[in-house]
């Protein structure tokens, strides 16, 4: 996937300001000195018990101040929907072991790791929205 | 002038045709498990309606908010029912009944049948294509790798415009992107930018997945 990632880095012109690296994000010590981390379209891939993982790795490797960003298209508070989250979360249920979340789960997930100010914006005019926290 | 356009942040219409083919195959999944009978007959939780048609609530929960969000069934103070047009059209005892119609397509549809044996076994499909073994496996060939990142640049182009646009990352200095994809927002990000791609293996002491993960608000 590094090579790959490499490749549209390269297409899009940006290799003089994008690294890639592979690692195990699950069993590797992260690399240290970015002060944000960004998972887009993976939460949704685990189960609760994994993205506590993530987030707890994430807080280890940020710096005071540091702040992780989610990208994912969010269920109703309820878990009744709305449809486009609904119908993401059964190409989940079919191709992963994940769902779509809502934002109190995925808050419950980061401020367990220790992440305060969780918040969420909609990015653009789609469907997505932007989870972000701050490691105190 | 090329035929083509560039993107914009905005790419609701092309989500909605692709999210339709979830329609049905959840509609006649939750007919043949008998959601809409139950659910006809009496107000039930995620849990008692899990034991009464013995399933896992993980992927109960999931196709219960499908469900809700095609308006065929509601949830009020924690407890689902039929609406009136499941009530009237999808209960099996119902004069209206469409199953002689909704029948034939349990086989004609794909997803119909992966869906059901999601529901049943609470495990992913065998014969659905993901990226997901190859995730566990922490390894990846080139060609899987071509195809997952295709698939993650596609539906992460209009949001990481929306990203860039808004400047939700100007105040930060080095960002590192996690997982699977082609670092689209690492290259729409102005600043400095880490596209870390995860092997995502597994490792044996792995915790499984839970059997029930709520769905419900905090």
């Amino acid at each position: 996937m590094a090579a790959e990632a490499g490749e549209y880095a390269k297409r899009a012109g940006v290799t003089g300001r994008v690294d890639t690296a592979a690692c195990n994000m699950f069993t590797d010590d992260w690399p240290t000195g970015p002060d944000a981390h960004f998972f887009a379209n993976v939460f949704h891939d685990w189960s609760a018990e994994t993205n506590t993982l993530l987030a707890r790795k994430s807080f280890e490797a940020l710096p005071s101040g540091g702040r992780i960003f989610l990208s994912e298209v969010l269920m109703d508070d309820d878990g009744t929907g709305p449809w486009h989250a609904a119908a993401f979360s059964l190409l989940m249920l079919v191709g992963t072991l994940g769902k779509q979340y809502s934002l109190p789960e995925l808050r419950g997930i980061l401020e367990g790791a220790g992440f305060t100010r969780v918040e969420a914006v909609r990015t653009g005019g789609g469907y997505y929205s932007l989870v972000s926290a701050v490691k105190p | 002038m090329p035929g083509h356009l560039p993107p914009t942040n905005d790419d609701r219409l092309i989500w909605d045709i692709w999210e339709s083919q979830f329609r049905l195959p959840a509609c006649t999944v939750a007919d043949e498990l008998g959601v809409f009978r139950a659910l006809g007959n009496a107000a039930l939780t995620t849990d008692e309606l899990a034991r009464g048609l013995e399933l896992d609530t993980h992927p109960l929960s999931i196709l219960l908010a499908a469900l809700a969000s095609s308006d065929l069934i509601e949830k009020r103070e924690g407890k689902w029912r039929a609406l009136p047009a499941a009530r009237t059209w999808l209960h099996p005892e119902a004069e209206g009944y469409w199953g002689g119609f909704l029948h034939g397509y349990r086989e004609r549809t794909p997803l119909h049948a992966q869906l059901l044996e999601a529901m049943r076994t609470g495990k992913r499909p065998e014969k659905f294509i993901s990226g997901a073994p190859e995730w566990e496996r922490g390894e990846m060939s080139a060609e899987a790798a071509q195809r997952i990142a295709a698939f993650m640049h596609a539906h992460s182009m209009a949001p990481s415009r929306g990203a860039a646009a808004q400047g939700v990352f100007r105040d930060v200095r080095h960002l590192m992107e996690l997982g699977c994809g082609s670092g689209v927002y690492a290259s729409k990000s102005p600043r400095r930018t880490l596209a870390s791609r995860s092997r995502c293996s597994i490792s044996p002491q792995w915790p499984p997945r839970p059997a029930n993960t709520r769905s419900g608000p905090a």
